[in-house]
């Protein structure tokens, strides 16, 4: 019973248009325009240093030279893949540096009050000055993650690796791969792709239960184990999402052939874990008791809204919850997706990534089993 | 004695202040093509659904093949093939592929599955639609693919809540003969239906519902036996006097007389040659008319007697 169901399972999702094209097309087009929104500044990467000058104003003279030391070795640190730097600056007094602004010398020049205070004067919008404000939100955002991180007593490992996803400009990471930071607007999308799966099995509890479908009464109304029907369209809809996260993944890394640097075995692995964990939390929202409408409404909250949360449409938004509310990152499925493929990454795995993966299969197993117990055939009040 | 294949004891169905079902009682025996006729919400596919489990119920007893019916009696289940009011099938998967998945709730074997999907399709005629998806189908074929789906794993009992509606007449005698066939071939049928004449085509016996009571229960003729009219003669006229109306009502045997919309309508009681006293009254009073023909009466008379509603719906 349970092989014949599960093939006729797999054609059902197989041939649901609607579902397919979905799920394969929205990521595969917001992957193409994430490579081609970032594929300007990769080219700029592979060209010229950005001219702009540094204008000290400093409020605090006693530690004017630290400051200056300090803000310098970040410019010094910010390189192209070559190891040319990104930024050629100079520094020179504000009038100088209007003038050089006004004769489009330089493209824009940083004002520094302090350490934690500078900001950026240009004077026209494009690539390059956008990656000079880009290299100040980067900066503002470490500074504030470092202070607001010693004040919480953390650790200097643990400050860095909330430092680096932050920074603008490819740098070392700790496996001593090259790390891309606008990679991590790909591992969202990967993550968002394997939540989608939460869609496709928010309607295998409808299809079998009496008081949801028409479906469900036939299936309530057969001698055959519902359990062994639901599990049978359970795992028949997670092996055609984790086919499609492999489709999305294979064409980011083998046509867009973007870095996740290496790893690929793990990536793969990865995002079956995590279109597993998906599949479980659909099924888990399934089976709650309430209107169709008000699922989808959940489950829409989950993916979309997880998305959002986990830095999808606004990167910075994780690093601010990760700062003021870090347990939303810590339960957020897209965001420890997304975190167990950035840990890949950075540290070939560790503590993060264990954490994550722990975390995903213990979602697994919560939800699988909620689904398993609130499979019983049961008469209704109503239908 | 026929065995009892369905026994409904005293059942009692609340959806908190209507009562669905009032002391419904009900026993069908083996063999039967049993019908449950009824107005829309008289509580018909209350009824099935309480005897499938799928409905919990307030008070009263219901037994399938002698034994308790509750929703986790699976063995009972395998012995019951139901179709839906509503179609109920994948649009994803083909004709075939359809009738193999519900016949696979029911039978493991392969073989023997592929051979009782083979003989469905043979029996609902749609061979040549077997790679169909359903959104190709007609109204009619659809219908014809759930029945093949509730059918297919070859039930002893068999369940059909209203399936002819929205079909065309041609589908609708093909269903109507498939049934029939299907209890020639020793199925138990129970057969919901708000059409009287399909009723009266199939049935072997009939309970007439309304409110969730049981109100007439016999062979289509002992129902029909129960009311006083036996006959109605129907004239198609322009008009007629109320002088001439009184003097119908004076003929022996008519007991109601109605004149609506060109449509005279006499009831009669007490045999079935009463036109004759009408042709001879109109002859002697010179009254003309288009057209004059005699009817037996329908459930729906029968239905209109007991309860002084209609029993169609309008449609």
């Amino acid at each position: 019973m349970f092989s014949a169901l599960l093939l006729n399972n797999m054609k059902i999702n197989i041939r649901n248009k609607e579902l397919i094209g979905w799920c394969i097309i929205f990521p595969i087009v917001l992957g193409t325009l994430f490579y081609v929104g970032f594929g300007s500044i990769y080219d700029i990467q592979s060209t010229d240093p950005i001219p702009a000058a540094i204008v000290y104003e400093l409020d605090d003279k006693a530690n004017a030279s630290e400051c200056r030391s300090m803000i310098e070795s970040v410019f010094d640190n910010i390189k192209y893949d070559d190891g040319t730097a990104m930024v050629e600056y100079r520094e020179t007094s504000l009038e100088e540096a209007d003038q050089l602004l006004d004769e489009k010398e330089i493209n824009g020049y940083y004002l520094v009050h302090g350490m934690a205070d500078m900001e950026l004067v240009i004077r026209s919008s494009n690539m390059k000055t956008s990656i000079l404000s880009a290299i100040l939100t980067g900066y503002k955002q470490n500074m504030d993650i470092m202070i607001k991180g010693f004040e919480k007593g953390l650790t200097q490992e643990q400050i860095v690796s909330m430092m680096y996803v932050g920074d603008y400009v490819k740098e070392q990471n700790l496996g001593g791969d090259s790390h891309d930071p606008y990679v991590a607007y790909f591992y969202n999308l990967i993550a968002m792709c394997c939540l989608m799966c939460i869609q496709t099995s928010l309607h295998i509890f409808p299809n079998i239960r009496a008081s949801r479908s028409n479906l469900g009464k036939r299936h309530e109304l057969s001698p055959g184990s519902q359990r062994i029907a639901m599990l049978a369209a359970f795992f028949a809809a997670t092996l055609v999402q984790i086919c499609i996260s492999q489709v999305t993944l294979f064409y980011l890394l083998c046509i867009l052939k973007i870095d996740f640097g290496g790893n690929t075995g793990l990536i793969i692995l990865t995002t079956v874990i995590g279109t597993f964990m998906a599949s479980t939390i659909g099924l888990a929202i399934g089976s709650l008791r309430l209107k169709q409408s008000v699922l989808e409404s959940i489950a829409l909250m989950i993916t979309v809204g997880g998305g959002f949360l986990s830095g999808l449409m606004y990167g910075d938004i994780k690093w601010k919850l990760e700062l003021n509310l870090p347990i939303i990152n810590r339960i957020n499925p897209a965001s420890v997706l997304s975190d167990a493929f950035y840990h890949l990454n950075i540290n070939h795995g560790g503590k993060g990534y264990t954490y994550s993966i722990c975390y995903m299969l213990i979602v697994s197993a919560v939800f699988l089993t909620v689904g398993i117990i609130m499979s019983s055939k049961k008469s209704s009040k109503s239908l | 004695m026929a065995e009892t294949v369905v026994k409904v004891t005293n059942l009692v169905k609340r959806y908190k202040e209507l009562v669905a079902l009032n002391n419904f009682n009900l026993d069908i025996k083996k063999g039967e093509v049993f019908g449950l006729l009824g107005p829309n919400g008289s509580g018909k596919t209350t009824t099935i659904n309480c005897i499938l489990a799928l409905l919990s119920y307030d008070s009263g007893e219901i037994e399938v093949f002698g034994q308790k019916m509750r929703a986790e009696r699976n063995d009972l289940k395998r012995r019951i093939g139901v179709v839906m009011q509503d179609v109920a099938v994948f649009d994803e998967l083909t004709v075939y592929e359809n009738i193999d998945y519900f016949c696979s709730l029911y039978i493991s074997d392969k073989a023997t599955r592929r051979q009782y999907v083979e003989e469905a399709i043979d029996f609902v005629e749609l061979n040549e639609f077997r790679k169909f998806y359903p959104k190709k189908l007609s109204g009619g074929l659809l219908r014809r693919l759930n029945i093949a789906c509730g059918i297919a794993h070859k039930p002893e009992l068999i369940i059909l809540d209203e399936p002819t509606v929205a079909v065309d007449p041609q589908s609708r005698n093909k269903i109507l003969e498939g049934i029939t066939e299907l209890n020639r071939q020793g199925a138990t049928i129970i057969y919901t239906s708000h059409y009287m004449e399909e009723v009266e085509q199939i049935c072997t016996r009939i309970q007439i519902m309304e409110n969730g009571k049981g109100i007439a229960l016999g062979t289509c003729d002992e129902l029909k036996q129960q009311i006083k009219n036996t006959e109605n003669v129907i004239v198609n006229m322009k008009k007629i006097s109320e002088e001439h109306l009184n003097g119908l009502r004076e003929i022996n045997h008519v007991y109601d007389v109605k004149f609506a919309g060109d449509r005279l309508m006499i009831k009669c009681s007490g045999g079935k040659h009463n036109i004759t006293h009408v042709l001879e009254f109109f002859d002697k009073n010179d009254i003309h008319y288009d057209r004059i023909y005699s009817e037996l009466p329908t459930l729906n008379d029968v239905f209109l007697e007991i309860t002084g509603k209609e029993l169609r719906d309008k449609e």
